[in-house]
């Protein structure tokens, strides 16, 4: 395996992997009453509000509506942390980093492994509210796993580059509360992709994730089969950003250090 | 023949740095308007000249140099953190630096928890720290401490742990930057024997950055002075230790 796919995928370094996404666990809700229920909490309590917007006092029509926003919620909401939390995960490493040799690779990579993990403690809500919503659950919905998993890798690479970019440019930490916020609405999370205009489905096709999300409401929310648009959208966005991610880990992280 | 364990050859180290560039875009605009950009002038400076050195398994060296004679930017190219300017480094065993002890510490997890997060961090696996974490904690002397935060330690208690760490965890190289000053007199006494110990039991190799000529004369094998970023001196240590002094005069 080249060397740049072993630094990023830190294969050398999986018992600091594991001791990082650990601690990052294991910190996150230490001396809290609630605990863990807060990652779970905070997302569903922006999907009810969403729910009382668009359904109560907008009268939004769409069946299942708030097994849509849970599921969709939940999932941007692994994403989203993700990048900016992974974004400053090297910065923050600082005094660690200018004393010992460590692939910074692993920073972003824990915090993404980390938020998975929130992830998957949320998954029982994801499938209550699918039961509750009287979501036609199917063989179908296990695709809604190789969502995740192309989204991952997407949230990894770009929340490694941007880690790498942020020593270089500090407005980023600025940057990219307003670009998440777009980025949401962009995304087929609080409505479905089918609902959007004509002209602006060029949308969908420009969000490394819109297609992603939209599969993730054929397959769990549906039951039905995703479009061939919905498999290799993401594969063509999965490979930019892994060539962004290389040409990172090749020409910026090297220099990195001296430059903090 | 002993084998070679570091070899340096013609290392040079530069850093540079503007003075006066504004770092912001108004200011920048402002500039590029009054055409005052030519006075950012790119500064770089030479912190390591043409140094060449082997060193071979088992050498206790000192390296001593005043304050910026580029001391610790050479410890820190041997660990690989920062990478030469030019020249080559080849370092053919694992290390363990001790630049900064317990650098890595999380202040909000405990000491137990932290000597596997600082084992990590210094490249070592779960099965080695498994199996010597009882001696870390023993001669950290923290007893049952080290279930307290490391928040709650004292400064002592931090590098004691840290020390114990590096000290217990097998790299056949160890770097070591001004850390004689730790802790009280008794644990300074236990960190030196304890490197003494592991110098001639196990036959690791020590570089050890240090400030008293009378400790590198009196431990080491082999002595460097460093002056202006040049290898000053490489040789015996007492001859070092008088060649240090001879700079102050």
């Amino acid at each position: 395996m080249p060397q740049v796919l072993d630094n990023l995928l830190c294969l050398k370094d999986k018992f600091l992997l594991f001791t990082l996404i650990n601690r990052n666990v294991k910190l996150r809700y230490r001396r809290s009453f609630l605990g863990y229920l807060w990652t779970i909490f905070v997302p569903l309590m922006s999907a009810a509000i969403y729910f009382f917007l668009f359904s109560i006092i907008l009268k939004v029509k769409t069946e299942h509506y708030s097994a849509y926003l849970i599921t969709g919620v939940l999932t941007w909401n692994f994403f989203s942390v993700s990048i900016s939390q992974g974004m400053s995960s090297i910065l923050s490493s600082r005094p660690l980093l200018t004393k010992v040799k460590v692939n910074i690779a692993v920073f972003p990579l824990s915090t993404m492994f980390s938020n998975f993990f929130t992830l998957i403690l949320s998954f029982p809500i994801i499938i209550l509210s699918c039961v509750i919503s009287d979501v036609p659950i199917g063989i179908n919905s296990l695709f809604y796993f190789y969502f995740i998993f192309i989204l991952s890798v997407i949230a990894y690479e770009i929340a490694f580059t941007l880690s790498n970019a942020l020593i270089y440019i500090r407005d980023l930490q600025q940057v990219i509360s307003p670009i998440l916020q777009i980025w949401f609405y962009a995304t087929p999370i609080l409505y479905q992709a089918s609902a959007l205009p004509e002209k602006y489905k060029w949308v969908l096709f420009l969000n490394p994730i819109g297609m992603i999300f939209d599969g993730i409401h054929k397959t769990l929310l549906q039951n039905t089969l995703p479009s061939f648009e919905n498999i290799f959208v993401p594969f063509v966005w999965l490979s930019i950003t892994t060539a962004m991610a290389v040409t990172t880990s090749s020409k910026l992280s090297p220099n990195i250090i001296e430059k903090m | 023949m002993k084998k070679n364990v570091i070899s340096v050859t013609n290392l040079e180290k530069k850093f540079s740095y503007t003075t006066d560039k504004p770092n912001n875009l108004k200011s920048i605009l402002i500039q590029l308007l009054n055409k005052k950009y030519k006075q950012w002038n790119r500064k770089t400076i030479t912190v390591l000249n043409n140094i060449s050195f082997d060193i071979s398994e088992g050498e206790f060296v000192g390296v001593m140099g005043r304050n910026g004679a580029g001391k610790t930017t050479l410890l820190c190219l041997l660990t690989g953190i920062f990478r030469p300017t030019s020249g080559t480094i080849s370092i053919k065993e694992k290390i363990a630096p001790m630049i900064s002890l317990g650098a890595g510490f999380n202040p909000e997890m405990s000491g137990y928890e932290n000597i596997f997060l600082n084992s990590a961090i210094l490249g070592f696996g779960r099965q080695q720290v498994l199996s010597k974490v009882d001696n870390i904690i023993e001669f950290s002397e923290l007893k049952d401490k080290i279930h307290m935060p490391v928040k709650k330690y004292s400064s002592g208690m931090t590098v004691r742990l840290g020390f114990s760490i590096a000290a217990h965890l097998d790299a056949k190289i160890m770097l070591l930057d001004e850390i004689f000053g730790v802790g009280d007199v008794g644990f300074a006494k236990k960190c030196i024997n304890k490197i003494l110990q592991l110098h001639k039991e196990k036959n690791r190799t020590i570089v050890l950055i240090n400030h008293s000529p009378d400790t590198v004369a009196k431990y080491c094998s082999r002595c460097i002075v460093l002056e202006k970023g040049h290898k000053l001196f490489d040789g015996d240590p007492k001859e070092g230790a008088q060649k240090y002094r001879s700079l102050f005069k």
